[in-house]
């Protein structure tokens, strides 16, 4: 099994909510640039999506392997989480590393099964985004970040509620140790679930919900690239003070 | 004793709106047996002197290194000198090509030397959270540059100063508490003559003890709109961590905060010490 960090990426465990949620990140001190994009992006390993989960673990090396092609790659930090019941909820792939660190061969293959966890991975991949942010502005860098959660249905079974979820986002917003925080919803072979998906975007305040239509090798190829596209955009806009206006609602 | 090394450079507004290339040079590094942080400003009105304070700097990081290896400080500037000119002439560089100053901060094995041709800032960190800046200015705004020497520019230097025994060069010191109190601010002149050869600052190896950072910084500190040069440099020196681009960090922090930009360039380079037991920041 090919190795999924460089031997000297040094992690650290952190927790959010007293444990409820945990993530790891690379250490502070061991940062090389003054700034940096957060990046997040959460998949769906639910059953529904065995048809696809190929394909759609695929899309997600796509993706992450054209940002590793960015010119920004250097100042770009990525979190990969999987989520469903059966992965024990919102499991992590990788913490916040340095995405020149991933080796993306070392991506598990996904094995889909169980329930729906959706407002947990949105609540814990904004939640551990903003407490990093956090740390990171504490110790002077400069951070934006981009959530991007792919999912195939609705929620079924989390702990948190919306409620919690818009809070989390109003904090963040709120407090301002990030300089912009574009949070996207992508919908997979979801289309009968598109009213309430795209309300629940509204009701807790994430900035995009975008169709990627039904399942296959074009649509999920084009998923790629929406999803490096977009994570490209935020961090060109790192520094100018705002989110990135590059970012599109559609595939 | 353990040493970090950063710089940081801003390009100045006059150079954006200008689309000019910057005119500083900073070059900083760590070696077995000390460190060094060195910046240089090109003239304004000289000729390509991006190149030239970047060959300068060059020329003094080698030299610096040589220094440090062999525990000399002895020939420094005839050896910046040298190397510069060899490579200057390499590429055809013109007489105001290389008009910039320098600035260097040179950490030895038993001492540490900060010496400054030209103006510019010095900043003195003590490990009881002291810190003492000093500002470096020449009169009519023509400061000494090195090269002068080996281009034979001594005469026309000398000519707009009037004489060697002119009291030409202010330098302003400032000390602040750790509380960030501004505790004690005064004034020394020197002579044209004591700033052709460098204005110095020795520390022997009792003194070096009580030093925590050395930095230099260009006169761009003085540039920014609405906060004093000495407010900037307390604030660029509040690190709340001082591993990898501490010094970049800091003065990027200050100057989104502040909502500032220089008008001239501003660069710094500093060499944070730490005591092998770990002490420091």
């Amino acid at each position: 099994m090919p190795k999924l960090l460089k031997d000297d990426t040094v992690l650290e465990q952190r927790s959010l909510d007293g444990g409820a949620f945990t993530f790891r990140a690379a250490r502070i001190d061991k940062l090389g640039a003054t700034e940096y994009t957060l990046v997040t992006i959460a998949v769906d390993v639910t059953g529904s999506t065995y048809a696809f989960s190929d394909q759609l673990r695929e899309a997600l090396v796509s993706a992450v392997e054209a940002c590793q092609r960015s010119p920004f790659v250097d100042r770009l930090l990525l979190r990969v989480v999987t989520f469903s019941t059966a992965a024990g909820g919102v499991r992590e792939i990788h913490g916040f590393v340095p995405l020149a660190d991933v080796d993306v061969a070392g991506y598990p293959v996904f094995e889909p099964d169980g329930l729906t966890p959706l407002y947990d991975a949105v609540y814990a991949s904004v939640g551990a985004m903003a407490q990093y942010a956090e740390d990171l502005y504490n110790e002077d860098y400069l951070s934006n970040g981009i959530v991007i959660v792919i999912t195939d249905g609705l929620d079924n079974v989390s702990q948190v509620t919306p409620a919690m979820i818009k809070e989390n986002i109003s904090e963040i917003r709120r407090k301002e140790r990030m300089e912009s925080l574009v949070t996207i919803l992508v919908g997979i072979n979801a289309e009968e679930y598109r009213g309430e998906l795209e309300a629940f975007r509204r009701n807790v305040g994430i900035d995009y919900y975008v169709d990627a239509g039904q399942a296959s090798d074009t649509t999920l190829a084009r998923l790629a690239q929406f999803v490096s596209r977009s994570v490209v955009a935020q961090s060109q806009a790192l520094g100018s003070g705002a989110p990135s206006q590059a970012i599109s609602a559609t595939i | 004793m353990k040493y970090t090394v950063d710089t940081a450079m801003v390009m100045g507004s006059v150079h954006q709106r200008a689309l000019t290339p910057g005119q500083d040079a900073a070059v900083a590094d760590v070696l077995p047996d000390g460190a060094f942080a060195i910046v240089s400003d090109g003239c304004s009105s000289g000729g390509d002197t991006t190149s030239g304070a970047w060959m300068l700097a060059k020329a003094a990081a080698r030299a610096a290194s040589l220094a440090i290896a062999e525990n000399d400080t002895a020939f420094l500037l005839p050896e910046i000198l040298a190397t510069a000119e060899h490579a200057a002439r390499a590429i055809a560089l013109a007489d105001d090509d290389l008009f910039a100053t320098l600035l260097q901060a040179i950490v030895l094995r038993d001492r540490a030397v900060v010496q400054v041709y030209g103006d510019g800032v010095i900043a003195v960190g003590f490990r009881d959270g002291t810190w003492q800046f000093l500002r470096v200015e020449w009169d009519k705004n023509t400061p000494f540059y090195p090269i002068y020497y080996t281009r034979r520019k001594t005469d026309a230097f000398l000519a707009v100063h009037d004489s060697t025994s002119h009291a030409a060069v202010y330098v302003e010191h400032i000390t602040y508490d750790p509380d960030g109190t501004a505790r004690r601010q005064f004034c020394t002149r020197h002579t044209v003559a004591e700033g052709m050869v460098g204005l110095i600052l020795s520390f022997d190896a009792a003194a070096l003890r009580d030093i925590r950072a050395l930095g230099v910084f260009t006169d761009g500190v003085a540039s920014l709109p609405k906060i004093s040069w000495s407010d900037v440099m307390r604030e660029v020196v509040a690190f709340k961590n001082t591993t990898g681009a501490f010094l970049r960090r800091r003065m990027g922090r200050v100057l989104r905060e502040y909502d500032v930009a220089p008008a001239d360039d501003l660069s710094g380079a500093m060499v944070w010490l730490s005591s092998d037991d770990g002490g420091g920041l």
